[in-house]
């Protein structure tokens, strides 16, 4: 039976070195280069024609355009439209991620820690210089609650500052748990369907539910991502 | 676990920060230009035909409103001269009217004083015809002559 974490197993394609750090083309990498190939191509090709009434595709394009556009304007507010292009780059990478990494023998990259960190550091980061650059060093009164009594001061801006800082980690954990359980999940009850021969119908049965149930993971937690970043930056513009 | 490998952290950093990066930088420069042109354009196109459309049933209504307005005048000028019409006829027709009632009564005058004369004249030629039947009548009774005074005596 195969370890159901095979498929997690990075292997370099083209070894790289810079300045001594390990920087090798993998298949993630792979996977991530694929993943911009597939959007570019998905929504330059959707718009080449930029006919008036639109097909199939360009509705495609123009829906996942106005989705978002809509979700950044109801959580971070009409001042929020500046940060489009990053909210929507964000939102389609995590998304064609999460929906390449649906094809089998495929990998899916936000199934690793590191790469979900460091996308929910470029969220994180984001708002929070959007915050600085705004307010400047008034963005810190974002940690003092309105109408708290100064005495609890002490109590609650430790609180605060903790909870403003676990958001990265929150953010990235949600995501690659998800990811990394339900691919899991698949491996291991595909893993079931060949062991158990003509009994595996069952599991292969369970797969299919799963695959399908999988594929809406895939699109929510792209739309979790994405709309947690609005909301911090719904801070960083507004503080509070 | 492979995601905790840590010997392949900076690789897939390196990588992830490199895709985002050319996928942030398709999407501003290329995509969503594209995507805001059309929708744009879209938007224009809309609000342009739906400004003519405004325009059209501005115009219509205008149009409706003169044909209306000409619609009552003429109405109310037709009504004023089949009115005036009216007037004229029945007037005419009174006077007609009179006319020939006062000719019929000249005419009824005219036919009653010829009556009463031709009764006038038929009474005194009865009298005298009675009177010469009456002298006749005696003369054959009596075989004599009478005169007529004597007779109206």
């Amino acid at each position: 039976m195969h370890d159901p974490l095979h498929q997690f197993e990075i292997h370099s394609l083209i070894p790289l070195k810079l300045e001594g750090v390990d920087i090798s083309f993998t298949n993630s990498s792979l996977f991530m280069v694929v993943t911009v190939a597939i959007t570019t191509i998905f929504l330059v090709g959707g718009m080449s024609r930029g006919k008036l009434i639109p097909g199939r595709w360009q509705a495609l394009v123009e829906m996942m355009y106005g989705f978002v556009a809509t979700l950044l304007d109801e959580t971070a507010g009409i001042k929020g439209r500046k940060y489009f292009p990053f909210i929507f780059s964000l939102f389609m990478f995590i998304l064609m991620g999460n929906l390449v990494g649906m094809i089998p023998y495929g990998f899916t990259f936000t199934s690793h820690i590191i790469v979900t960190f460091g996308l929910a550091m470029i969220a994180f980061g984001t708002a929070t210089l959007v915050g600085f650059i705004r307010h400047g060093f008034r963005y810190l009164t974002l940690f003092v609650p309105h109408g708290a009594p100064f005495y609890m001061l002490p109590l609650i801006v430790p609180i605060e500052i903790l909870s403003y800082l676990s958001r990265p980690i929150s953010l990235s954990v949600r995501l690659f748990a998800n990811m990394m359980a339900g691919h899991t999940m698949l491996k291991v009850f595909a893993g079931f369907t060949v062991v158990l021969g003509i009994f595996g119908v069952a599991p292969l049965a369970v797969n299919t539910v799963l695959t399908a149930f999988e594929i809406l993971v895939a699109v929510l937690q792209a739309y979790v991502f994405t709309i947690l970043t609005c909301i911090y930056l719904h801070d960083a513009i507004h503080l509070h | 676990m492979p995601q905790l490998d840590v010997t392949t952290f900076p690789s897939q950093l390196f990588w992830l920060g490199v895709c985002f990066l050319a996928l942030y930088g398709i999407l501003y420069y290329v995509a969503l230009p594209k995507i805001t042109r059309v929708l744009e354009s879209r938007e224009r196109t809309l609000e342009e035909k739906i400004n003519k459309a405004s325009l059209y049933r501005e115009q219509a209504e205008t149009l409706l409103a003169e044909y209306e307005a000409a619609l009552a005048s003429a109405r109310s000028e037709s009504q004023e001269k089949s009115r005036a019409m009216a007037r004229a006829v029945s007037s005419e027709m009174a006077h007609k009217q009179k006319e020939f009632l006062d000719k019929i009564n000249d005419r009824l005058h005219v036919g009653e004083q010829e009556l009463f004369r031709a009764r006038l004249e038929t009474g005194s030629n009865i009298k005298e015809v009675s009177r010469e039947l009456a002298k006749a009548i005696l003369e054959k009774l009596t075989g004599r002559t009478y005169s007529l005074e004597e007779l109206d005596r």
